[in-house]
């Protein structure tokens, strides 16, 4: 009886610790990195001129050429297929502009976090429709968007593409 | 969590093999064959859960009931429940329903098997069973550059199952008329068959699908029909 009585107490007890918290891990940002094609290990500084995005008018337009060895872009939050566009000077040539196109698809997953916290979508299964990009060049990692809630920066978020130049 | 799961599993077949184990420690005093147990059944208890009762006329999130039932062999109780659960709910940014039909089976251990009015104080395990459907309409929103949109999406056919550690007490109040409550602790949820762009959240008869495990309580109001005069409870002297 009273290994009963224990019981009892120990479920209302552990029934304490089940108040899920507000840490939302879901986002609509792209992460990709630029490695050298030389040294995969090395990052690329890659001088962008701008990128667009499909579903919107707006484009990232970079003054002065801005250099990047890596980006967060969001994706389409009203379509299931991204197409990105990439002006950047060409690493051979510097006076020229290289354009190189990504589309990519992806399931959006809503789930509630809680009545608090509300609805959130989760955006999995990423995977490239289209590119003019060689196979050799784009290396996938992880085919969810996800942000690390607890942190902040580029490096709160899920690595999804290297694009080596 | 699965420790937690796995503590109270170990601890209930302990408590299952302990009981046994008593028994036959006790010296054997007497000379005459202690009489046979009578296992067959003599009676079936319906009840109902007051507190969804409660809920559906009280509240406006939650419409449903549930239906119990055991039927005694001794001091082992065989039980099915069924049920019925709709909700109404609103997040944070939107709104979400679901409606659906679960059960419940498994066996309760009653350890006042000597009370001459047979209350019980049992415990006892369920493995729970459910179908439902659900849709959630909300406003999603992206830092830059696109439009807030609002998503609305739906499992039309989503089925389920977990199993529950229960514990409670049934007590007879008049003639037929019994109440008692149970407590459960619930496990091991899985579903089956929703759309990918919906993770189910809310499983009739379960909960929360994302807490692991969750808690239930019913307190419950039975009516006790004997088809045949139940044996005299056995006391060993």
């Amino acid at each position: 009886m009273r290994v009963a009585l224990l019981f009892i107490i120990g479920a209302c007890v552990a029934g304490c610790f089940s108040e899920g918290d507000c840490l939302i891990s879901a986002t609509n940002y792209m992460h990709i990195q630029f490695k050298k094609k030389t040294n995969t290990a090395l990052d690329s500084a890659v001088a962008m001129t701008s990128i667009a995005v499909s579903g919107t008018d707006s484009i990232f337009v970079f003054k002065n050429d801005t250099t990047f060895h890596e980006i967060l872009i969001p994706v389409d939050i009203h379509n299931v297929s991204t197409t990105f566009v990439f002006a950047h000077q060409s690493l051979t040539d510097t006076s020229v502009t290289a354009m190189d196109t990504l589309q990519v698809g992806y399931i959006p997953q809503s789930k509630i976090i809680s009545k608090n916290c509300g609805a959130y979508t989760f955006y999995q299964n990423l995977k490239i429709l289209k590119t003019s990009l060689s196979a050799s060049q784009i290396k996938t990692f992880n085919t969810s968007l996800l942000k690390d809630p607890t942190s902040s920066g580029a490096a709160a978020y899920a690595i999804n593409y290297q694009i080596f130049y | 969590m699965r420790l937690t799961t796995r503590y109270f599993i170990s601890l209930f077949v302990i408590l299952l093999c302990g009981e046994s184990m008593l028994a036959q420690q006790k010296p054997q005093q007497k000379k005459e064959p202690a009489p046979k147990k009578d296992f067959s059944p003599a009676a079936i208890r319906f009840g109902t859960d007051l507190i969804d009762l409660g809920k559906t006329f009280g509240g406006k999130t939650f419409s449903g009931y549930e239906i119990n039932t055991d039927v005694g062999f001794a001091n082992y109780y065989l039980t099915a429940d069924v049920g019925s659960w709709a909700k109404n709910l609103s997040v944070n940014n939107g709104s979400y329903s679901n409606s659906g039909t679960y059960y419940r089976l498994g066996v309760d251990v009653n350890f006042l098997g000597k009370d001459p009015d047979r209350n019980m104080f049992f415990l006892g395990f369920r493995i729970g069973h459910s179908n439902f459907n659900e849709k959630l309409t909300y406003q999603a929103t992206s830092l830059q550059l696109f439009s807030p949109a609002t998503i609305t999406t739906s499992n039309p056919n989503v089925s389920g199952g977990w199993a529950e550690i229960t514990t409670g007490l049934r007590v007879k109040i008049w003639k037929g008329l019994w109440m008692g409550y149970t407590a459960r602790m619930k496990f091991s949820p899985s579903t089956k068959g929703n759309d990918p762009t919906m993770a189910p959240y809310d499983m009739p008869g379960y909960g929360l699908v994302q807490n692991k495990p969750w808690w239930g309580f019913n307190y419950q109001v039975f009516w006790k029909i004997n088809w045949k005069k139940e044996p005299p409870v056995l006391i060993k002297k």
